[in-house]
């Protein structure tokens, strides 16, 4: 087999057993939940026969490795059941709000890479200047704020104090500025830890490349200092803050469930939320299922970058 | 500026003095450093590990360590007084007019680029009018000259799928490329094994022929510097004790640190000269340099004139000159 696809092949299957070893965590979240998830959805009002009859509609009565299996069926051909309070097909449900958690979460990952990066390369290449210990104080005090903390604060100060942007809410369908303004808020506070932290990881490595024999390979050529910044020395450094970025991801759509709540936004966040307040487990597992899944596609994706950013990381057919 | 007369070396090395700042104190590296290159000739340096062969080449090059205390002396390239120019003045000047290939090819490529990329880069200071396509088709050729089998192929592979005497073709061939006046080769060998030594020393024979800049080659073994180089400058705890042709040099060493290099290497017979260190007695401290003929702690003929001040380096034969009360 080719290299390239055995390491594929390993890889996928590396990413599919974690897949099989959350659905399993996810299956035993609704057995370790006190009471029968039946007459717990239904409340404490509902009538025996009617928590029987739904015991039996989502298989409650079946053994146990039974329901596993239903479990992985469903969460394989992606019927995921119907929501007993709306009546919808849950899997509707968690793809209709699913764009508008990506959207933020993308948003403030693409926010914090385009202002961490360059202010961690602007910190490496004038250490110990002004600019470099102001940065270097906003960084620290960036990635102690906890950003729902963030959030509340930026709320308080733009939407209510200065009132310059919308509060709440993901905008009007279709009207894309409405939208794009009002996620401002909501992905700023999600970035602004993971500014401070690129921005401190992005400058030590960056600071270390520098020194580096083949910098001075390039220097020796006459290669101008932006060049052999920002290309030969950034592609190098990028390394540990893809890294980074990647466990990252989970953090910030857990950051995420946050800022949809206080932000009052659509999303798998408000999502889960909801349908932990009514105790409707299966919309919880299947928001967690996809979140988990987001997850470990990341993941993949990053494994995979490395491969582009690093040759020596890709699978060798020989060395000459 | 006007043009220097053409007897004029290409570089001159006037009263050359280098310091450091450590954590120790002060560090005086190079001091009075003179030494001028030629046109169109390879001049070898030698000394022991710590004589400031590279802190000379890098001062060459301007690319001095962060803790650089202090800089006199000159160093003058084709009338130019490199350690005058602004930096960016002087960044034009690297590849261009001065290029350099270094000690560990190891570590001297950018292991997350392709070597076609890096060598196209290269050159951009040298030829900034010529096309990427070009500047690809020289490099390849130039692959080719250095001696790597199917260059059009291998120049998209990256670095570690290259062995070190490859690398070390490859970066030469970078520097080549650039078409510098003066090529700065910083123990290019001493990274390698014996064999592939062997081949790089029969490359840059090979490459006399066809480049006509200078070389600087910086080697820790007279015995290799002989056979490449025109001339030969001696150095020994960051001065020059003694500089010649290379044939004067090995049948009329003047300095006794020459005299003894020689016996020694000729004594170990493989050639290198790593064999040095079986000079009796230590390197002298650099951070109290005395007032006195730097080598007198190891010199079998010191007497009490070598304490009197250092010794000059005087010119002792036509084109010979030496450090020492004796020679
Ligand atoms: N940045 C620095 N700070 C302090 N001391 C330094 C620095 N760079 C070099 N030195 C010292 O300067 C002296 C000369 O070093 P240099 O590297 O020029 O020697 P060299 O002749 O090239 O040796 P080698 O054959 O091992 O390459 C050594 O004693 C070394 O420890
Ligand atoms: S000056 Fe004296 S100590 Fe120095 S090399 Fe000559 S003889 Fe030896
Ligand atoms: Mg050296």
């Amino acid at each position: 087999m080719h290299p390239t696809l055995r390491y594929l092949s390993g890889r996928l299957l590396t990413t599919a057993l974690v897949v099989v070893g959350a659905v399993t965590l996810l299956f035993a979240l609704t057995l370790l939940v006190p009471g029968n998830p039946a007459s717990v959805l239904l409340g404490p009002r509902a009538t025996p026969e009617a928590v029987a009859a739904l015991a039996e509609r989502m298989g409650l009565d079946r053994p146990l490795h039974e329901r596993l299996l239903m479990f992985f069926g469903q969460v394989a051909t992606g019927n995921l059941g119907t929501d007993v309070i709306s009546g919808r097909p849950i899997l509707t449900m968690v793809m209709e709000v699913l764009p508008f958690t990506v959207t933020l979460t993308i948003a403030a990952i693409g926010l914090a890479v385009l202002v961490g990066v360059p202010l961690g390369c602007y910190a490496a290449t004038n250490p110990g200047s002004r600019g470099d210990r102001v940065a270097a104080v906003l960084s620290v005090s960036f990635i102690a704020m906890p950003n729902f903390v963030v959030a509340i604060f930026l709320l308080l100060i733009f939407s209510i104090w200065l009132d310059w942007l919308p509060v709440l809410g993901a905008g009007e369908p279709g009207d894309v500025l409405d939208q794009l303004v009002r996620l401002i808020l909501p992905s700023v506070s999600l970035a602004l830890g993971w500014v401070g932290y690129i921005a401190r990881l992005m400058r030590s490595s960056l600071l270390e490349v520098l020194g580096e024999p083949y910098i001075r390979t390039a220097r020796a050529f006459g290669i101008p200092d932006r060049k052999i910044v920002y290309k030969y020395a950034l592609k190098n450094a990028a390394i540990p803050t893809v890294a980074i970025l990647g466990l990252g991801v989970g953090r910030l759509l857990g950051g995420a469930i946050f800022a949809e709540i206080i932000f009052a936004r659509p999303g798998i966040g408000t999502l889960v939320y909801d349908a932990i307040l009514t105790r409707n487990y299966p919309v919880v597992q299947a928001g967690v299922l996809v979140v988990v899944l987001l997850f470990v596609l990341t993941n993949l994706l990053v494994d995979l970058s490395y491969a582009w950013l690093d040759p020596r990381l890709r699978p060798q057919k020989g060395v000459a | 500026m006007t043009a220097p007369p053409l007897a004029a070396p290409l570089l001159d090395v006037q009263g050359l003095s280098l310091s450091f700042a450590t954590a120790r104190g002060v560090a005086r590296v190079l001091r009075d450093v003179t030494l001028a290159i030629p046109r169109g000739r390879i001049v070898g340096v030698v000394g022991e590990s710590g004589s400031g062969k590279s802190t000379m080449a890098s001062a060459v090059m301007r690319l001095l360590p962060p803790n650089l205390h202090a800089v006199t002396g000159s160093i003058t390239l084709d009338g130019t007084d490199l350690l005058a120019l602004p930096p960016d003045a002087m960044r034009r000047m690297r590849g261009r007019r001065v290029a350099m290939v270094f000690q560990d090819p190891m570590t001297a490529l950018n292991p997350v680029f392709r070597v076609e990329t890096q060598m196209v880069d290269v050159q951009r200071n040298a030829f900034p009018d010529r096309s990427r396509r070009e500047l690809h088709a020289r490099a390849v050729e130039m692959l080719r000259t250095v001696g790597i089998p199917a260059p059009e192929k291998r120049i998209r592979d990256y670095p570690h799928q290259f062995s070190g005497g490859m690398r070390q073709r490859i970066v030469i061939a970078m520097a080549l490329l650039c078409e510098p006046e003066l090529l700065i080769a910083d123990e290019p060998t001493t990274a390698l094994d014996v064999t592939i030594e062997a081949q790089i020393l029969r490359l840059f024979e090979d490459l006399r022929a066809g480049f006509d800049g200078s070389i600087l080659f910086i080697s820790h073994s007279l015995g290799v510097v002989s056979s490449l180089c025109d001339e030969v400058v001696v150095m020994y705890a960051g001065t020059v004790v003694e500089s010649a042709s290379a044939r004067d040099l090995f049948t009329n060493p003047r300095h006794p640190y020459t005299r003894l290099l020689l016996e020694c290497e000729i004594g170990e017979g493989d050639g290198r000269g790593e064999r040095l260190r079986s000079i009796p007695g230590g390197v002298p401290d650099l951070f109290d340099v005395p007032d006195a003929c730097i080598f007198a702690g190891r010199c079998p003929q010191a007497h009490d004139r070598c304490l009197q001040g250092v010794p000059a380096l005087r010119e002792v034969a036509p084109g010979h000159r030496a450090a020492c009360v004796l020679a």
